[in-house]
């Protein structure tokens, strides 16, 4: 991971309002700042009682590429109103990042 | 998760196969962490002999340190905290932090935790002795990461530890030193880092012990020197990107109602905002603000203009861009983006970066990356200037005669806070890259007026120009040089000019 670069893992869009119960779409991307291929473990953590989908991804990023992952999150019906944070915890060449990105999730009522 | 015990010295250990390095201090079958991590080490005890955690001490309130905690529903064991890392996880402070996480430019933490911790004990701090279990923990301040970041100094089996957070890292580097970038263009957090270290280096210690990277068992006061060097160096790269340059401005004349005439078709007004006039009396607005946008109709009332039939913005900052829609709205005009521009305010919700407006933009014209466009009897040249942001375009045209730049944030006049608005990763800043391909832009260009944001408008001068190409080179030195040796591509250096 570069570390000069806070957005080599980020989570997009950074900010969704969403009602509770209802679907939500979002990627992870990582910019590979490296000269060599690396690879990508992806284990997306949700607030307490919202699914994820799918529950872990893998993949290989060529040097200097970026590639985006695609994860469906729902929060529950009976989720709390207000601000809740969805993050990842990645493995990138076997080095763990917990919690390496967040998103900014607003459940509203209208 | 494997098994990544490595013994340091007598009943010294460091757990490695987590997103933080975890050490332990182990007495008889108990143990003391520093740092916790995911919390994946306590699977893993038995391998090393221990059968419980008895307290568990953080260096810094960061969520690769600590998110284990905040995951697990009950511990075993009590867990201290710097005092001064309280406001990243306290329950309140903590859901306020990112409540306002957008409201401004660089948030205070950049990886502050997601969750607070149940049963915290605050009670570490600056210069001062916390008795944990059978160790005394003697606390320095080494800001950096946190504001309230600490190293331990304790006594153990005969060794001097330093358990030093993220203040240092092998070969004399910083992890993700980004995390020193406390706003968007002062030394603050780096010199505060190196003060830090200053205060360390007058302890004994034969140990450095990091939260990231191997243990420094050896030249471990040569290995903070050094970094210390380089983070002086780094502070000093903040300081100007055109020192020793010559200070120039040019000669406005004040009108009634606040704004400037800089040229009998081109007026300034507000902080950041330039109306230019066409022979059809119609108006083409750079860089509208919210916070000043009145002063617009008055200075239209001034000139006999009945029209705003254009606006833009050289970079998508707030102060550069969150009266767009307004303009849009209120005259009728068109919103014109460059696609660097546009991209972070076409859905503001997009990107986590600084100073978004607070509504989204989205332009009725993409102007081209890099070529030309017209508006009236104006032909405008156009491209990418990345600098303060790598967001961030830049235009020219001749007006009344002059060859006028028209280059937001980058660049100011030496005198101007450090002679541009700052570099910080969160921003997007980058160095030959960026500053470097701008600065050479401007000396291609060789323009009569730069007309900038915050009242910077000023004739152009090669010499300014090559300072800055100079401080770039040098800039990104300071910067790669702190990184860890993996850290960071190299990038294509800018043509000297």
């Amino acid at each position: 991971m570069a570390d000069y670069d806070p957005r080599a893992l980020r989570l997009t869009p950074f900010v969704q309002r969403a009602k509770p119960g209802q679907t939500l779409d979002l990627r992870l991307v990582y910019t590979n700042h490296s000269q060599h291929p690396v690879s990508l473990w992806v284990h997306p953590i949700a607030p307490d009682g919202w699914t994820t989908t799918p529950n872990l991804r893998r993949a290989r990023v060529a040097a200097q590429k970026e590639r985006a992952l695609h994860f469906v999150l729902r929060p529950p019906r009976t989720a709390a109103l207000g601000r809740h944070i969805f993050t990842v915890d990645a493995e990138i060449d076997g080095q763990l990042c917990a919690e390496a990105c967040v998103a900014l999730i607003d459940i509203v009522d209208k | 998760m494997k098994n990544s015990w490595k013994k340091i010295a007598p009943h010294l250990f460091v757990f490695t196969a987590d997103s933080c390095n975890v050490y332990l201090l182990r007495y008889g079958k108990r143990a003391i962490a520093i740092d916790f991590g995911t919390g994946a080490f306590l699977e893993h005890l038995s391998a090393i002999g221990v059968d419980q955690i008895e307290h568990v001490v953080l260096t810094h309130a960061h969520r690769d340190q600590c998110c284990g905690l905040y995951r697990r529903d009950q511990t075993a064991f009590s867990t201290h905290a710097p005092a001064g890392d309280r406001d990243l996880l306290d329950a309140t402070a903590q859901s306020a932090f990112w409540d306002q996480y957008q409201n401004n430019g660089c948030p205070p933490n950049y990886a502050a935790p997601r969750l607070p911790i149940v049963d915290l004990q605050y009670d570490l701090s600056a210069d001062s002795e916390t008795q944990i279990g059978p160790a005394l923990f003697c606390s320095i301040a080494t800001p950096g990461h946190t504001k309230g970041a600490l190293t331990y100094l304790v006594q153990w089996q005969g060794h001097d530890l330093a358990f030093c957070g993220d203040a240092v890292h092998a070969h004399g580097t910083l992890h993700q030193p980004y995390h020193l970038e406390w706003d968007h263009w002062t030394p603050g957090g780096a010199l505060d880092a190196w003060r830090g270290l200053e205060r360390l280096g007058y302890c004994h210690f034969d140990m450095l012990l990091p939260a990231h990277g191997a243990p420094i068992v050896q030249r471990a006061r040569a290995t903070l020197k050094k970094t210390q060097k380089r983070l002086m160096d780094l502070v000093r790269a903040k300081g100007s990107v055109c020192a020793g340059a010559k200070n120039r401005w040019f000669a406005t004349t004040p009108l009634a109602n606040g704004s400037s005439r800089v040229l009998p078709h081109l007026y300034h007004f507000g902080a950041n905002s330039f109306l230019l006039l066409s022979d059809r009396d119609e108006g083409f607005v750079v860089d509208p603000q919210l916070a000043d946008i009145e002063q617009l109709p008055a200075l239209m009332q001034t000139l006999g203009v009945e029209r705003i039939s254009a606006t833009t913005a050289t970079h998508y900052h707030s102060d550069h861009s969150d009266a767009l829609n307004y303009v849009r709205q209120r005259f009728g005009a068109a919103v014109w983006l460059h696609p660097q521009v546009a991209a972070p305010i076409a859905d503001r919700n997009t990107l986590d970066v600084p100073w978004l407006p607070k509504e989204s933009v989205v332009a009725d014209r993409r102007l081209p990356a890099t070529g030309h466009f017209r508006w009236n009897e104006y032909r405008f040249a156009i491209r990418p200037f990345p600098g303060q942001t790598f967001w961030h375009c830049a235009f020219d045209a001749v007006i009344d005669e002059q060859h006028v730049l028209f280059s937001g944030d980058n660049f100011q006049p030496p005198a101007r806070w450090n002679g541009t608005g700052g570099f910080c990763a969160f921003n997007g800043s980058r160095f030959g890259t960026g500053f470097g391909h701008s600065a050479q832009v401007a000396l291609d260009l060789a323009p009569d007026i730069v007309c900038n944001g915050h009242g910077c408008i000023y004739p152009f001068s090669a010499d300014h120009y090559r300072r800055i190409l100079r401080w770039a080179e040098s800039a990104e030195q300071s910067v790669r040089s702190v990184l860890p040796p993996t850290g960071w591509p190299i990038t294509t250096r800018a043509r000297c000019a």
